[in-house]
């Protein structure tokens, strides 16, 4: 380790004196006791060599010129005549220091812009994961349907609905029966975006309600989100509903705005016949327990097992009956409804031509790229930079230390 | 000649030159007091004025004067100078011109002249940094890379060697 050491103050005389000297050298009189020292300064400045001749005009021309080396060779390579050209337009006053220092702050401030734009809300990425987290979120409580084994690992089934409970009883408002009993049946198959999957499956539900209808099953499946990757995988949704039938025709119409519809089927059965018969066995059968009860209430020993063994099939035949009269009956009352969303792979918004929003997804997508290439760049490039700093700040060091001892030498 | 130039002024393409006119011969008598060697010294002066001119955009008024900017720029070019050729010459005497009075300050000169040949080039150096440039302590110290108390003390050593190399010289000549 060297220690430098701190030069002494000078004395008063040797400051007195060097004060001579400047005093002397800008042609001011001096005190009597340094006039030899003026002398000196007047000789040693008689004995400055004076430029020749030649010398004069030589740097005359360089001066006209602008000191160009004679047959300077042009700036090598496109980069190299650019930053000479951009020097030049620009004046003399820029350096290239200055040049490189701006060229790196405009490219450190574009990576900022793109790494900030990137990250901001509403750009590509989150937009395509959100409709996935809404449906995991819904899926939480009273998920029933297990996945499906053969599902892509990519896809997540999530049964949204759960289970509905028997069927209720007609509500307030709704027409009994008809005289003719038809069973009705439509299938509605309806096509969305995948990030409006949900909505639509809630517009479903909220339809079938504002019907007096129910939802008998549902299953919701979210797709895979798109990505920078590519383009996402579309969900599904289905849905068993029972509508009124008479108020069928509404409820199918409210049904197709909720999305594009791409395919519509409805269909009518006439089960009056059925019925009628499945009415008329009951009605017989509840006439045939009554005279076994009567006849029950009269029996004796024997007869009285006999007749117990008759009431208890017969009840069981009059239950079966009566379940058949009312399945007819819920079939004549409500429609059965299927409902078939499929979620294309597009994003929202990014479906049909190709437009400025698009256009914006698709530049910010490759300045996302960008920005990843430059930082990755950014990191190999820092610890070169600093190597190469640290070189030359000992190369001028050691370029220093080596004129001064070239200057001890001579 | 001392012609007092802007310190503020950047050296662009007129201040330059304006830089040029007042430093040219001071800039010359450095190198050359430096170097001992006329050729040379001529070849470094231009050097050094083309490279000033090339780097006249990296000049920086807070750092210093633009002579002592300059001087610093020619002290470089005479250092890798002295550094290629690893040892200078002798100072060559500056030759009478023709029709001079010997007078007693021809005498005196002469004797300048050969004390100076007698010292060692760092303070050759700094006479002629001071005495024929006209550098302020302050911008001798900016050229040297030292402090400003630092070049005046080591200039009062440079200039009492020279006054001493003066009276050995004057005694060496007596009969």
């Amino acid at each position: 380790m060297t220690l430098r050491r701190r030069p002494r103050p000078l004395d008063p005389a040797a400051r007195a004196e060097l004060a001579a000297i400047d005093a002397a050298l800008a042609g001011r009189p001096v005190a009597p006791e340094h006039s030899a020292l003026a002398t000196l300064v007047a000789d040693v400045r008689a004995t400055a060599p004076s430029p020749s001749p030649e010398l004069d005009s030589r740097l005359e021309a360089g001066l006209r010129s602008g000191f160009a080396p004679a047959g300077a060779p042009a700036p090598r390579g496109r980069v190299a005549a650019l930053g000479a050209a951009v020097r030049a337009r620009l004046g003399a006053g820029i350096s290239r220091r200055s040049l490189a220092l701006g060229t790196a702050g405009a490219l450190a401030s574009v990576l900022i812009a793109a790494v900030v734009i990137v990250s901001l809300p509403g750009s590509g990425s989150r937009n395509a994961t959100q409709p996935q987290t809404q449906l995991l979120e819904r899926a939480a409580p009273g998920a029933s349907t297990p996945p499906p084994a053969a599902a892509p690992a990519t896809v997540t089934p999530t049964p949204a609905r759960p289970t509905p409970s028997p069927l209720r009883p007609l509500p307030p408002g709704v027409a009994p029966a008809p005289t003719r009993r038809v069973d009705r049946a439509a299938s509605l198959a309806l096509s969305t975006a995948p990030d409006s999957l949900n909505t639509v499956a809630d517009g479903v539900v909220r339809v079938t309600d504002s019907f007096g209808g129910i939802v008998a099953s549902s299953n919701v499946s979210s797709g895979r989100p798109a990505t920078d990757a590519g383009p996402g995988q579309g969900g599904e949704a289905s849905f068993d509903l029972r509508v009124p039938s008479d108020r069928l025709a509404a409820a199918l119409a409210a049904l197709s705005r909720l999305a594009d519809v791409t395919a519509r089927d409805q269909s009518t059965q006439d089960i009056t016949a059925p019925y009628d018969a499945a009415a008329s066995r009951v009605g017989r059968l509840t006439s045939q327990r009554d005279a076994l009860r009567s006849r029950l209430a009269a029996a004796h020993g024997a007869q009285v097992q006999a007749l117990l063994a008759r009431l208890r099939a017969v009840q069981a035949q009059l239950a079966l009956a009566q379940r058949q009269q009312r399945q007819l009956d819920l079939r004549a009352r409500y429609a059965r409804v299927t409902v078939q969303i499929a979620a294309t792979g597009t994003r929202h918004g990014a479906a049909g031509p190709w437009g400025p929003g698009r256009a914006l997804d698709d530049a910010l997508r490759v300045l996302a790229v960008a920005a990843g290439v430059a930082l990755v760049a950014l990191a190999a490039l820092v610890p070169l930079a600093a190597l190469g700093l640290a070189g030359w700040l000992a190369g001028r060091r050691l370029l220093r230390r080596r004129r001064e001892r070239a200057l001890g030498f001579a | 000649m001392l012609v007092a130039v802007e310190p503020e002024a950047e050296p662009g393409i007129e201040s330059f030159e304006a830089l040029y006119r007042s430093s040219c011969s001071d800039l010359h008598a450095y190198v050359r007091t430096l170097l001992g060697d006329s050729a040379s010294a001529e070849d470094v002066t231009a050097l050094a004025f083309e490279r000033a001119y090339r780097r006249r955009a990296s000049f920086d008024a807070r750092r210093g004067s633009p002579r002592a900017w300059l001087f610093g720029i020619a002290r470089n070019a005479a250092l890798d100078e002295l550094r290629r050729r690893r040892a200078a010459p002798a100072l060559a005497p500056e030759p009478v011109a023709p029709g001079e009075d010997p007078s007693d300050a021809a005498v005196r000169r002469a004797t300048v002249r050969r004390a100076l040949e007698q010292l060692g080039a760092r303070d050759r150096e700094l006479i002629a940094l001071k005495f024929h440039a006209g550098l302020s302590n302050a911008e001798l110290a900016r050229v040297l890379g030292t402090s400003e108390s630092n070049a005046g003390t080591r200039l009062h050593r440079a200039v009492s060697r020279l006054r001493r190399a003066c009276t050995d010289t004057t005694e060496e000549d007596r009969p």
